[in-house]
C-alpha cells in the first residue's frame, strides 16, 4: 500500500503548463527519488503535493484525496515540505525552529526527546541551538531545515534539492542521517535530486520527469541501469 | 533638582500610555509587516465602548474589560474583512488601507457617539503617595504597573509559548510556517487582535487623563509612533524604551521650554523621529537583518 499516491497531475503557473498527467507512488517506509533537468517539473511536483499549487488529476495521502486543502492543513495531516534553498525561519533561534516543525503534535515529553535526537543527528545544530538560524552557514541551515521537516513526524517527507550547495562530506552525512530516520523511524521520502548517485543509492523506487512528462520509472536499481540515466544523471 | 526628578517621574507615565500603544504597532509590523495608522483611532473606539458599558451602568472595571475584548474581536475582523486582501499589495496600498481605517473608525466614533467631549472615569482611585520628597499619585504608579503587567505577559507569550512560537514563525517566513501545519491567516488575525488589546488598553488609560471626543488619539498616536520608530519598530523593549524617552522628553520640554506653548510640544516627537532615522535608522533597538548568503 503507498502512503502518497500521485495518480495523473498535471499543473501549470497561470496558463503556462509545467506537469503533464504525472503519476508516481511512494510506497510505506520506503524512499523515492524524483530525478530530472532543470526545468523538469520537479519542484512543481513537490509544490502539488503540499498545496501551494493547484492541480488537476489526484493526489492521495494514505487514500485519501488532498485536493483542496491548503498547505497547513496538509501539512497537518503528516506531510513535511522541505523546501529547496533557505526555508528555516532565520530571526528565530535553531530550538525554535526545531519546536516550530512540532507544531501539529500534542505530546511535549516526546517533542523535547526529539529536538535532543535532532542534535544527535546533526551536531552542529546543538552548538548553535541558541543562534538565530539566520546566522548558520548554507549546509547548517540545510541542515535545520531536514531537522525541522523530521520534528513534524510525517507521514512522508518532501525534501527537494537537500544536496545543493553542500559541500562533498556534509552531502554524505546528510544522506546518511536520512537513510538513518527512513529506517528507524519508517518516514517514507520523495526526494528530488539533480546529484542523482547518492539518492539512486539510499532509494527504493526511481522516477524521471522530462519537461513535464515522466519518462521511467521503476526500481532506484533498475533505473540507474538504464543508460540514457547513466548518460544524462550519472555522468557516465 | 526635586522638580527636575518629579517631571522626569511624570514623563515616565506618560511614555507608559505611549509605550502600550508603541506595542501595539510593534506587534503588527512584527506580524504583518504593516505600519497601522488606524491604531490610535481603534483605541478611541474601545474608550468609547468603555464610556458606552459605563453609562448602561455596568461596574467600571467589568466595562474595560469587556471593551478590551471586544476590541480584539474588532482588530481580528478588520484583518480577516479587510486587511487581508491587501496584505500583500505594495506599501502604498496598504498605507492608504490603514489610513481609510483610521477615517472609518473616526467618523464612526463621532456618528454613533457625537463630537461632544464626554468623560471616562478613571480606574485608579485618586489618592498619592508621598516617597521622600516625591509626589506618586495612585493614576501614575498604576499606569506603570499595568505596562509592567502587559510587556511580561506578551513576552512570556511571544517566546515561551507554542502560539508564541507560532506567532513569531508566520512573521519571519509564511510558506514555511504553512509547511509545518501553521495556519497563516488565524496567527495573522491573532496578532491583530492582541494589537488591539493593547491599543485599547492605552485608550482607556488616555481616556480618564484628557477627554474622550473622536479625536483624542491624534496626538498621541504620533507619540506612539516616535516611540515605536525610536525603539526601532520591530523591537518590543525599544517600544518601552522609546515611550519612557518620548514621555520623559516631552514632560521636560512643557517644563522648560514654557515658550513653545502647547501646541508646538507635539514638534518634539517628531524632531525625535527624524533625529533617529539620520543618526541610526534602525532605531536604538532595532535589529539590522543579518542573512548569511
Amino acid at each position: 500500500m503507498s502512503v502518497l499516491e500521485i495518480k495523473g497531475v498535471s499543473a501549470g503557473y497561470g496558463r503556462i503548463p509545467v506537469l503533464h498527467d504525472v503519476s508516481l507512488a511512494v510506497g510505506e517506509k520506503s524512499i523515492a527519488v524524483l530525478l530530472g533537468a532543470n526545468g523538469a517539473g520537479k519542484t512543481t511536483t513537490l509544490r502539488a503535493v503540499s498545496g501551494m499549487v493547484k492541480y488537476t488529476g489526484q493526489i492521495l495521502l494514505d487514500g485519501k484525496d488532498l485536493k483542496g486543502l491548503g498547505p497547513d492543513r496538509i501539512a497537518r495531516l503528516g506531510i513535511a515540505h522541505g523546501v529547496q534553498g533557505r526555508g528555516t525561519f532565520s530571526d528565530l533561534t535553531v530550538e525554535d525552529n526545531l519546536a516550530v516543525g512540532a507544531f501539529r503534535r500534542r505530546d511535549k515529553a516526546e517533542i523535547a526527546a526529539d529536538i535532543d535526537q535532532m542534535y544527535t543527528l546533526f551536531p552542529r545544530l546543538r552548538e548553535r541551538r541558541k543562534q538565530k538560524a539566520g546566522s548558520l552557514s548554507g549546509g547548517e541551515q540545510q541542515m535545520l531545515a531536514v531537522g525541522r521537516a523530521l520534528m513534524l513526524k510525517p507521514r512522508v517527507m518532501l525534501l527537494d534539492e537537500p544536496s545543493l550547495g553542500l559541500a562533498p562530506v556534509i552531502i554524505d552525512d546528510l544522506y546518511e542521517a536520512l537513510q538513518r530516520v527512513n529506517r528507524l523511524q519508517g518516514i517514507a521520502m520523495l526526494i528530488v535530486e539533480q546529484n542523482a548517485n547518492l539518492a539512486l543509492e539510499i532509494a527504493n523506487d526511481a522516477y524521471v520527469l522530462e519537461t513535464g512528462s515522466m519518462v521511467l520509472s521503476g526500481t532506484a536499481r533498475d533505473v540507474s541501469k538504464n543508460d540514457g540515466v547513466r548518460a544524462a544523471y550519472l555522468g557516465n | 533638582m526635586q522638580y527636575f526628578f518629579q517631571q522626569i517621574v511624570n514623563g515616565i507615565g506618560d511614555g507608559a500610555i505611549y509605550a502600550s500603544l508603541g506595542l501595539a504597532l510593534v506587534l503588527i509590523y512584527r506580524t504583518t509587516n504593516i505600519a497601522n495608522f488606524a491604531q490610535g483611532e481603534m483605541a478611541t473606539f474601545s474608550a468609547y465602548l468603555a464610556w458606552q458599558m459605563v453609562d448602561w451602568g455596568v461596574p467600571l472595571w467589568w466595562s474595560f474589560l469587556i471593551a478590551i475584548i471586544l476590541s480584539m474581536v474588532v482588530g481580528v475582523l478588520a484583518y480577516l474583512l479587510l486587511v487581508r486582501w491587501v496584505q500583500h499589495r505594495d506599501e502604498l496600498t496598504i498605507v492608504i488601507v490603514t489610513l481609510g481605517l483610521f477615517l472609518a473608525f473616526n467618523s464612526f466614533d463621532g456618528a454613533i457617539w457625537g463630537f461632544l467631549q464626554l468623560s471616562l472615569p478613571s480606574p485608579f482611585p485618586e489618592k498619592s503617595f508621598a516617597i521622600g520628597a516625591f509626589r506618586f499619585n495612585a493614576e501614575l504608579l498604576g499606569t506603570i504597573a499595568l505596562l509592567i503587567a502587559i510587556s511580561t505577559c506578551m513576552f512570556l507569550l511571544l517566546q515561551h509559548t507554542r502560539l508564541g512560537t507560532a506567532l513569531r514563525a508566520s512573521a519571519s517566513n509564511a510558506t514555511s510556517a504553512m509547511l509545518v501545519g501553521v495556519p497563516f491567516t488565524a496567527m495573522m488575525a491573532i496578532g491583530w487582535g492582541l494589537a488591539a488589546g493593547l491599543g485599547a488598553v492605552s485608550g482607556l488609560l488616555v481616556g480618564p487623563k484628557l477627554t474622550l471626543d473622536p479625536n483624542m488619539m491624534g496626538a498621541i498616536i504620533i507619540y506612539a509612533f516616535a516611540a515605536a520608530v525610536v525603539g526601532g519598530l520591530t523591537s518590543y523593549r525599544g517600544a518601552v524604551v522609546g515611550g519612557a524617552i518620548v514621555g520623559i522628553s516631552q514632560a521636560l520640554s512643557m517644563a522648560y521650554l514654557p515658550w513653545l506653548g502647547s501646541d508646538l510640544q507635539i514638534l518634539l516627537p517628531l524632531m525625535l523621529i527624524v533625529a533617529v532615522l539620520i543618526i541610526k535608522p534602525e532605531g536604538l533597538f532595532g535589529s539590522t537583518v543579518v542573512v548569511r548568503v
